[in-house]
């Protein structure tokens, strides 16, 4: 089956950096809330991102991410980061100083 | 919406027999955590008791080590480096999801040992000394906290998501592999996976999990003939929305002939088929 069949398919070359915009996003929280109150402003810093890429994110439209075939994974990551305000944040956390912050 | 329950979590065998000692599969979408309005609170309190039940059974296995297989949603493992398998080898283990961070112990020494054995067997995994591990791993190690697990744990990355994956066979013989490891090396270990059931998150099936294909694939696991899962396709996986059932294999692998499933709960969702299997 070709990968463009695929629910979930091969990520494509040329979509990386706007792959690596949502994945800074998803990983920085600073990053996200700057970008909630100022998307142009962190759209700006990202030059390889195209302009079709930028609209469908600064518009938080979804379902247009998905028809541009970027990975359902980092779609659905960035709609619950905006939609239910869930961190799904990992990589970018030390693994010291550790704290249980449920309490 | 179905539920199909069978009596609890087998008793643990307590003895110290080197080998994989147990194997568990569990389901680990985040909404067993954020438990939205949506969902029937009585069944995610059922599923959280499957979790409950097999963290205890865990701790009570008396095991040198927990190996725990999951998966990346593309947090730690993003697009410019994309391993098939990674064994995490350091200390601590820690994983995190939303406001929720949990530190478990981890052992260099055995896994280490673990990652020298599976060289030896034909496999290349990646290591790595410091990640945080994300919901894949936080939602069932959430419980082994709870209920105060000392043994280390060994976390096991398998790429689910980012085709070209590895095939759901080179996982099942990656599990036999732990087993082989598991055996010449004398330690004890049990093995917890973690993914599925059919779910298609971030696409325009996400409120269709193909609930049939859950049903078929416990029948087969139910019965022992492993043979008809492993034998899928990168292909047949996606269509049905099984890509983590990988981590899965991994288990059956190891558990070799005894990987004949106890069905402790399943529970069709709506957007995933959450399960809690034992083999």
């Amino acid at each position: 089956m070709p990968d463009e069949h695929l629910m979930y398919p091969r990520p494509q070359a040329g979509d990386f950096y706007v792959h690596r915009l949502l994945h800074d996003m998803q990983e920085d929280e600073d990053l996200f809330v700057e970008f909630l109150g100022d998307s142009d402003r962190v759209l700006s810093r990202y030059p390889e991102v195209d302009e079709e890429a930028k609209k469908l994110i600064a518009s938080h439209d979804y379902a247009g991410l998905q028809r541009r075939g970027l990975h359902p994974i980092m779609i659905v990551q960035f709609q619950r980061h905006i939609e239910w305000g869930m961190r799904m944040t990992a990589s970018r956390e030390a693994a010291t100083s550790v704290t249980d912050a449920t309490g | 919406m179905t539920t199909v329950t069978t009596d609890g979590i087998r008793s643990a065998d307590t003895s110290h027999d080197a080998g994989v000692a147990f194997g568990y599969c569990v389901s680990h979408a985040p909404q067993i955590f954020t438990q939205p309005k949506e969902e029937d609170p009585a069944e995610i309190a059922r599923m959280h008791d499957g979790y409950r039940a097999v963290a205890r059974s865990v701790k009570e296995h008396n095991v040198d080590a927990l190996i725990i297989v999951a998966l990346d949603h593309l947090h730690n493992h993003f697009l410019n480096l994309v391993p098939q398998f990674t064994l995490f080898t350091g200390n601590p283990v820690v994983a995190q999801f939303n406001q929720r961070r949990i530190e478990l112990n981890g052992s260099p020494e055995l896994a280490n040992s673990l990652m020298d054995g599976l060289l030896e067997r034909g496999f290349d995994p990646a290591f790595s000394q410091n990640e945080v591990l994300d919901h894949s791993f936080l939602v069932p190690l959430n419980y082994m906290v709870e209920e105060g697990l000392e043994a280390p744990v060994i976390p096991l990355i398998i790429n689910a998501y980012v085709p070209p994956q590895p095939s759901i066979r080179r996982c099942h013989d990656l599990g036999k592999a732990v087993a082989s490891w598991a055996e010449a090396s004398g330690k004890r270990v049990g093995i917890v996976s973690t993914g599925g059931m059919s779910h298609f998150p971030g696409t325009d099936r996400f409120g269709a999990p193909d609930v049939e294909a859950d049903h078929r694939v416990l029948g087969w696991l139910e019965t022992g003939d492993t043979e008809k899962l492993v034998s899928m396709s990168a292909a047949d996986l996606d269509a049905i929305g099984m890509v983590e059932l990988r981590t899965w294999a991994v288990s059956l692998g190891a558990r070799g002939d005894r990987a004949q499933a106890e069905r402790h709960s399943y529970w069709d969702s709506g957007h995933c088929g959450y399960a809690v299997i034992e083999f």
